[in-house]
């Protein structure tokens, strides 16, 4: 039998990596950082090695410190890194695929229904060729280029373009003429 | 691959310090506007150096920092990408003996076989540390993919796990992602025609 676990990571839909990752990874290094410094002020301080303490002298130099308008600026730039953090923090993971509606696991990315939507607009009759100008998760794009009835061969491609991409979980497919060039 | 508890505790901490840093500088601004009252816009700070210069301040530091670098360490160890458990009990084991499934000969097998079915190329099979059970199969879609090939190639690798494992002790997800980038296999030839330079005098 599937175990609860199992049944709970198939119900979740594949995410990417959140953006905090590698925030918290470079936190992680400021803390060994701080415990090698706070390590090697004590051995300076004890004598049992020569050197400078860092972060005594660090610390002292806050007294005496007023409101300034200096002392407020580097404030404001920290509260608007702040304020960047908790927003980065807040944003939901990001979701790239969509599921297919008549297969259980199939996991499909923009791209990929894109490109096969493509293909099938590809294959319409009266298309010379098509090209993605947007895979989004919401919206794909479909560029052509047609020979002859032009609104027939939009009408057959957006056709086959949107069974393709359906088949894959699009929700919306937008087929256009390109652009004459 | 992390696991979500290393994700979620990221996210936690980096929200922390955006708090942090926001009561900081709403700190700061109030010291110098003094809406509420409470913190003396002419005071400056005191107090700070002969706390630092201290007998006990070394080692109170040392030690916090020292507290404070094992969790770093920990927690930069818990994005390292982890063994997952190699291979999965299968429902048929009891006493007389054990039914395993390895995971990675497995993911290898059902890779290779969803190559040969379905129009994707660069196919790989892997576990994450969240779920070892379920065989996350990976591969970009051809150019001139159908969709139906798809789905009825995904469908035919479904059913044959399934018989494989009829208790469901492995599961499978498929990640289809966009056409890799190809080498080019329709090269066009380019003539540039230049017009021959006036000789040098």
């Amino acid at each position: 039998m599937s175990t609860t676990r199992t049944k709970r990571a198939l119900s979740r839909p594949p995410v990417g990596l959140h953006r905090t990752v590698p925030i918290g990874i470079v936190l992680a290094l400021v803390l060994i950082l701080l415990a090698v410094v706070a390590v090697r002020d004590l051995v300076i301080d004890q004598r049992w090695a020569t050197g400078q303490t860092w972060l005594p002298d660090l610390l002292a130099g806050l007294d005496g410190t007023t409101p300034t308008t200096g002392v407020l600026v580097a404030a404001s730039v920290a509260g608007v890194v702040g304020l960047l953090l908790v927003l980065v923090g807040l944003t939901p993971v990001p979701r790239r695929h969509t599921r297919a509606p008549d297969a259980d696991q199939l996991w499909s990315s923009p791209a990929a229904v894109a490109a096969v939507a493509r293909a099938a607009a590809d294959r319409a009759p009266g298309v010379l060729s098509a090209r993605t100008a947007r895979a989004g998760r919401r919206r794909i794009v479909l560029e052509i280029a047609t020979r002859g009835d032009e609104g027939a061969a939009l009408a057959a491609s957006r056709e086959a373009a949107t069974t393709a991409g359906n088949a894959l979980g699009a929700r919306r497919i937008d087929v256009r003429t390109a652009e004459e060039e | 691959m992390t696991t979500r508890r290393t994700r979620g505790t990221d996210r936690a901490a980096t929200i922390l310090l955006g708090l942090v840093l926001l009561a900081l500088a709403a700190l700061a601004w109030e010291w110098r506007l003094d809406l509420t009252g409470l913190l003396d816009p002419e005071g400056e700070i005191t107090g700070v150096g002969p706390v630092v210069d201290s007998s006990w301040w070394p080692w109170v530091a040392a030690a916090v920092g020292l507290v404070l670098g094992v969790l770093g360490v920990l927690w930069l160890l818990a994005h390292l990408p982890r063994p997952t458990r190699g291979s999965t009990r299968l429902s048929g084991s009891d006493a007389t003996g054990r039914l395993e499934a390895d995971h990675a000969s497995l993911a290898k097998a059902l890779a290779e076989r969803w190559a040969s079915l379905a129009p994707v190329t660069g196919t790989r099979g892997r576990t994450t540390p969240d779920a070892p059970d379920v065989i996350l199969l990976s591969g970009h879609v051809e150019l001139e993919a159908d969709s139906a090939d798809i789905l009825d190639a995904a469908g035919q690798v479904e059913r044959e796990l399934t018989e494989a494992f009829p208790d469901l002790d492995v599961r499978v997800r498929f990640l289809l992602e966009g056409a890799s980038r190809q080498p080019r296999t329709r090269r066009t030839t380019e003539i540039a025609v230049e017009e021959p330079a006036p000789a040098a005098r």
